[in-house]
């Protein structure tokens, strides 16, 4: 099955092990990356594997939206879910137009991530059709 | 020597004998075959034999030790006719063997009517004591001169005074016998020139003086007594100078009178005294012009002078005071703290001490210092500091106030970075919770372990609850007494401080903390305010540069008992007039206006007694700025 991991990736380690969890449990394959640089040198570009990102904004050395920008500029279509714990209009404004799926503040409910990591998987398997 | 007389041989031995009874001369006369034919009793005396034991006998048989000696003597005269006159003879007699004496004898021809020589007549005159007198007095006259020579000695060396000597001879007038060398210096005169002109001195004694000079001098050369008396000299340049004659006055034969003694030019002491009149003057005018208490104490803690400025500022009069012992006037409290401070200014060192006096119902603060005041006194002044540390305590209070304003305006300015901060924990919690909700009601794929994701939300919230406490003690107001403080720890709070604003802002953070930092003496809250705002401060001085470039950069240092505290940027660097201005109120140098947070910190490290200063990196990239506090004393 293609496109089925969701890799989740936050600088603070207590909220990628919640967040990973708690997509385990709803029956997601999950990926952890403790930063926007570990991803990319852990995961290929031709990995079909790779569902969505669940990304953290505001990230030491990368940010989240310097990753989307990042993978825009490789060709690298991987829906996003943007998570951050400093809600900041601009930046919210910036990842839609960069085509961000869904932009969640911190802390969010079960229910809106299940929505967003669902819709994620669903526009990458559009892509794929 | 009657029965030489009556014998009528010798008529002019009786002669002499008659002239010279009474003078202690001796007089012998003998025939030509050198027998005594008469001998007075003063001779008789020198050879230790009677009289009447000499006639007939030889000059051999009565002074065999002389005899070799004196008998060419007399065969000369014998035979010439012509006397032998002062003639010397060393030796001792019969009658004083252990004696060496010294006679002077002359020896003169005895005629008969025929002008023959029949004999020789001789006086013989013991020197012995007169020569032991000569000899005396000629270490008289030695040690004399030595003693002129010592006076010379003394009197040429003389600073500012002479050595003097008059002669007053009983027919009136005067003159100076002798002066040493340092005339000039005392008269404006030279030796030479007094020496002359005895009145040369007298007449440089200014018009006003002489008179009573001349009298005294008259009473004492009348009266023999020692004289000492001061008056004005006019040297002949014209300069006028303060001299003291003292001297003794004694009589010498022939109703001469000698004065011996000393002037000296006392201008220079009378100039001293007048100035040290004059500086107790001033010292009196400056104590009556404090604002203080001055009290004047010994050693031993002692009142031995009390100026008050105004009497009702005392616990009681100030005669009470004078003479009393600390002990005796002061509370005991006030007397234990201030005797210690006694002890140490009677040590050589200064003192001071802070108390509060209670006078009338009237609670007033103040401060003492003590300070050695010449021998064996101490000088202590008093102030009433009450209104300066009313001032000093409302200033302060004041400096706090702004200070925790400024602290709290910091924190709205970096809300979205607390905020971040708290969130972490929160959706930690609040995801792992909805996590175990959904497990226990099986509402999952793959129920989670819940007992460990209720341990991840313990963690959590502690993590939480860390945060706000570092919050709270932001907003504390009270001053808190300075603690004992490593400054990298300092350092490396403020960076979880900063952790999310860091990340926010996308700022690398480097700390080059010095590996063995002394501790200081400090206010955690308001260094780390201090540290906190200087770190903004360059994150904002950085907010235009390419993330990369983006460094800040904390280091620690200790220079000269020191500890040095650098937060350095990469930012666009400061102009010239703000490098100038940075520290004074209210200026702000960039649009979100922590501006005012520049003086503050500025105030805070003075109160710390420390240093703040900026300077633009050499390299063209950005500011520094440092700060410094001193290194806390050792421990006890």
């Amino acid at each position: 099955m293609t496109g089925h991991v969701v890799c989740v990736i936050d600088d603070d380690v207590s909220v990628l092990k919640a967040v990973s969890r708690l997509l385990t449990a709803l029956g997601y394959t999950v990926r952890s990356f403790r930063s926007a640089q570990q991803f990319l040198d852990r995961s290929t570009q031709d990995d079909a594997e790779l569902g969505c990102l669940v990304l953290d904004v505001h990230m030491p050395g990368m940010s989240g939206l310097e990753l989307q920008e990042e993978l825009a500029r490789t060709d690298r279509d991987l829906p996003i879910v943007f998570v951050t714990g400093a809600g900041d209009a601009t930046l919210r404004q910036r990842a839609f137009a960069n085509g961000a799926v869904d932009f969640l503040e911190k802390p969010f409910t079960d229910a809106a991530l299940e929505r967003a990591v669902s819709h994620a998987l669903s526009c990458r398997a559009e892509r794929f059709a | 020597m009657h029965r030489a007389a009556e014998r009528g041989r010798l008529p002019a031995v009786a002669e002499l004998e008659s002239i010279y009874a009474t003078v202690p001369v001796g007089l012998c006369c003998v025939d030509r075959d050198l027998r005594y034919v008469s001998v007075n009793e003063q001779l008789a005396r020198y050879n230790g034999l009677p009289i009447e034991a000499h006639f007939g006998r030889t000059l051999r048989e009565i002074v065999p030790h002389l005899a070799d000696t004196i008998e060419p003597i007399y065969r000369r005269v014998l035979d010439t006719g012509r006397p032998e006159l002062n003639v010397e003879l060393f030796g001792s007699t019969e009658a004083d063997p252990h004696v060496v004496h010294t006679w002077i004898c002359n020896y003169s021809p005895l005629r008969d009517e025929q002008g023959r020589v029949i004999g020789v007549n001789t006086v013989v005159h013991d020197t012995t004591d007169r020569r032991a007198s000569a000899v005396a007095l000629d270490d008289a006259t030695a040690a004399l001169r030595q003693r002129d020579e010592f006076l010379d000695v003394i009197g040429d060396r003389l600073p500012e005074a002479m050595l003097f000597r008059v002669l007053h001879p009983r027919d009136g007038g005067y003159t100076f016998t002798w002066v040493s060398k340092g005339t000039a210096a005392v008269t404006g005169l030279s030796p030479e020139t007094i020496l002359r002109d005895p009145d040369a001195f007298a007449r440089q004694i200014v018009d006003e003086d002489r008179p009573r000079f001349l009298d005294a001098m008259a009473s004492a050369l009348r009266t023999l007594s020692t004289f000492d008396h001061t008056c004005r000299l006019r040297w002949p340049d014209g300069s006028l100078h303060w001299c003291r004659v003292r001297s003794a006055v004694r009589p010498i034969d022939n109703g001469a009178v000698v004065c011996e003694g000393v002037i000296i030019n006392t201008t220079g002491l009378i100039e001293a005294e007048e100035a040290l009149v004059e500086s107790q003057d001033r010292y009196r005018a400056i104590v009556s012009a404090l604002p203080d208490l001055t009290f004047l104490l010994d050693t031993s803690g002692r009142y031995l002078d009390v100026h008050p400025r105004e009497s009702r500022s005392l616990l009681m009069p100030p005669d009470r005071f004078i003479g009393k012992h600390i002990n005796e006037v002061m509370p005991p409290d006030l007397a234990a703290l201030l005797m210690p401070c006694i002890e140490q200014v009677a040590g050589g060192g200064t003192a001071q001490a802070d108390y509060p006096v209670t006078i009338n119902g009237d609670t007033r603060q103040y401060e003492a210092r003590m300070v050695p005041c010449g021998a064996n006194k101490i000088l202590a002044v008093v102030r009433d500091v009450t209104e300066s540390k009313r001032a000093q305590h409302d200033a302060e209070r004041a400096r706090l106030e702004l200070a925790h304003v400024t602290r709290v305006t910091m924190l709205g300015e970096i809300t979205a970075s607390l905020a971040h901060e708290l969130n972490q924990p929160l959706t930690a919690i609040v995801t792992n919770a909805q996590t175990a909700r959904r497990s226990l009601s099986g509402d999952v794929v793959r129920p989670m372990d819940v007992g460990a994701l209720i341990e991840e939300i313990a963690g959590a919230g502690q993590r939480a609850g860390d945060i706000i406490r570092r919050l709270r003690s932001w907003f504390v107001r009270e001053r808190v007494p300075p603690q004992r403080l490593d400054l990298n720890e300092v350092v490396r709070e403020v960076e979880r401080f900063l952790h999310s604003e860091l990340i926010i802002r996308q700022v690398r953070l480097k700390l080059a903390g010095h590996r063995h930092l002394p501790p200081v003496l400090a206010d955690r809250v308001q260094i780390q305010q201090v540290l906190l705002n200087l770190a903004l401060n360059g994150m904002e001085a950085m907010h235009e540069r390419p993330v990369k470039e983006r460094l800040l950069t904390i280091s620690t240092s200790v220079v000269d008992r020191e500890v040095h505290v650098a937060v350095r940027d990469r930012g666009t660097g400061l102009a010239a007039a703000q490098l100038d201005r940075l520290f004074e109120p209210f200026l702000s140098t960039k649009p979100s206006g922590l501006g005012v947070g520049l003086r503050i910190c500025s105030s805070i490290i003075t109160a710390h007694d420390g240093r703040i200063w900026a300077t633009n990196n050499d390299d063209d990239a950005g500011a520094t700025f440092v700060f410094t506090l001193p290194v806390a004393p050792d421990r006890r």
